[in-house]
């Protein structure tokens, strides 16, 4: 138990590294929708490209934002007395 | 200002070319999307929350409650399975496209040949009522170029000429149909270069003689290669580019005698019906010869300078007849083809090759092959429509004084195509930017007694 809060916040990296590569993702799936094609399909098309970008950007943030969370449990059970059975 | 362009940068080929691209990299994303989810749920078991929730368990509960909404099927996994859906979609729009677009031309293709052949079995019909209406004092050939001009759609049954000889649906193509016609005429020494070869001779540069700095004055360049009751001239400019090497211009002239038999003008109707039954042609053989004396002279032979070939009318098909010969690509670095006034969409230049061409919607000429240019990344088609200007008849239509106006037209549109096409196309038209372009014209003639 006492090495939990260090995993917790080993963790809470990995999750911020995962939400970055969402946030690129993203800006992939933005670049695709970049046609120079000019007709109500290629609008409509466009539309759909970029609600599927900003969905994915939306949970770039939530994945940002469990980081912390992870970050404050970390904290939280670092200054919690030990509660782990003694061996 | 009345122009249409299709194809190129701003096309319908490219946008499908782009979707097919983008219905990849959307599959590829998704791909990446489930592997972080995966990566999440990984964070989540190594952080192993059950024990941290015996100290902490509402804060514990809330975060793996998120983790769940964020890794699991409502989060990052739906938004996967969205963009496959996305793909997916995609790539049927883009398949359902191309076959429309390819029973169209099938389509097209049987009704020219239907046509064609419908009318080649009225032809005696047909020649007697034109001979009456001649010698009533109707001038036929005045009258057919103002229904050319009128109706120019009737200059792509053209497309069907195998029709006449195997009917409609037949297995030939339309360069079968030309060359049995020109076997035909061998017969009787029309159609055939056998007997001849040809001489190219350097000479002085005739009209302005200078180096083009727009797509106006490269199509005005072909009418400096014109001189009556002389064969005409090929014209080759060097331009020097700023890091030491050289861009190549060819410009090729139109056709000159239309009689069937070859004389010593090889911009003939001989070079016409071969070049479109796409076989070998004196001209461009000549052609490929001027270029690289050319070169030679310039000390600049074999280095593989990028080359544009340029022409009206004749000179357009065999701009693009060379541009579709891998021969003559292994030979010569041809990167640009500009054909104003050519039927030329049969022929396959490849697509590492940019084309633009200019072609007037009542010019019967560039119809002749009865069917569209390919809309493609590479190939932009401009095509500007001369009703309400002075032009009258379809003749007319296909002058290259015309196609110069038009040229200046395309130089200041401002169409994504266009404008792409003409970045690229920059170093041809630099003129004397990097030191002094140089310009060499050719006579070709042909010498010999021709068939026996």
């Amino acid at each position: 138990m006492r090495d939990h809060p260090e995993r917790l916040r080993r963790q809470a990296t990995d999750i911020r590294i995962q939400s970055d590569r969402v946030r690129l993702l993203a800006l992939r799936v933005r670049a695709v929708g970049a046609l120079r094609w000019r007709s109500p399909a290629a609008d409509l098309y466009r539309g759909q490209v970029e609600a599927r970008a900003r969905r994915l950007e939306r949970e770039a943030e939530a994945g940002h934002e469990l980081a912390r969370r992870f970050d404050v449990l970390a904290d939280l059970l670092a200054s919690a007395p030990d509660r782990s059975p003694v061996s | 200002m009345g122009l249409d362009v299709t194809g190129g940068a701003g096309g319908v080929g490219a946008a499908l070319e782009d979707l097919s691209a983008a219905a990849v990299r959307l599959a590829e994303t998704a791909g990446d999307l489930f592997e972080v989810a995966g990566a999440l749920w990984r964070a989540g078991v190594a952080a192993d929350l059950v024990t941290v929730a015996l100290t902490c368990p509402v804060d514990a509960g809330r975060v793996a409650m998120e983790l769940a909404e964020l890794a699991g099927p409502t989060g990052l996994v739906a938004d996967a399975g969205a963009l496959v859906a996305l793909a997916a979609g995609v790539r049927s729009a883009v398949a359902a496209y191309a076959a429309g677009e390819e029973a169209v031309v099938v389509l097209v293709e049987s009704a020219q040949d239907a046509a064609v052949l419908a009318l080649s079995r009225h032809a005696v019909v047909l020649t007697a009522g034109v001979l009456a209406a001649e010698r009533a004092g109707f001038d036929v050939a005045a009258a057919t170029d103002r229904l050319l001009f009128s109706a120019p759609w009737l200059a792509d049954l053209a497309g069907g000429v195998e029709g006449v000889v195997a009917g409609p649906a037949s297995p030939l193509d339309y360069e079968d149909g030309l060359a049995l016609l020109a076997t035909a005429g061998a017969s009787r020494g029309w159609l055939t270069e056998a007997g001849h070869e040809l001489q190219v001779t350097a000479v002085v540069p005739g009209g302005r003689g200078a180096a083009p700095q727009s797509l106006a004055d490269l199509v005005a360049a072909q009418e400096d290669l014109q001189t009556e009751g002389e064969p005409d001239r090929v014209r080759v400019v060097q331009v020097p580019q700023a890091d030491g090497s050289s861009a190549w211009v060819v410009v090729v002239p139109g056709t000159q005698e239309w009689s069937p038999r070859a004389g010593p003008n090889p911009s003939d109707a001989t070079t016409d019906v071969l070049l479109m039954a796409q076989r070998d042609t004196q001209l461009a053989a000549g052609v490929e010869r001027a270029l690289r004396l050319a070169q030679q002279d310039a000390g600049r032979g074999g280095l593989g300078d990028p080359v544009l070939l340029a022409g009206h009318s004749q000179g357009g098909i065999v701009a693009a007849a060379l541009a579709a010969e891998p021969g003559f690509r292994r030979r010569q670095r041809v990167t640009h083809v500009v054909a104003s006034g050519a039927p030329i969409a049969r022929l396959p230049v490849p697509e590492e090759v940019s084309v633009l061409a200019l072609e007037h919607r009542q010019d019967a000429v560039p119809r002749l092959e009865g069917e569209p240019n390919v809309d493609r990344r590479g190939w932009v088609t401009v095509t500007r429509d001369l009703r309400g200007s002075e032009v009258l008849s379809a003749g007319a239509s296909h002058a290259s004084a015309r196609y110069r106006e038009t040229a200046a037209q395309v130089d200041a549109s401002r169409s994504a195509s266009v404008v792409q096409w003409r970045l690229r196309a920059a170093p041809f038209l630099a003129g004397d930017a990097h030191g002094t372009a140089t310009v060499r014209d050719y006579r070709l003639t042909r010498a010999g007694p021709g068939p026996s």
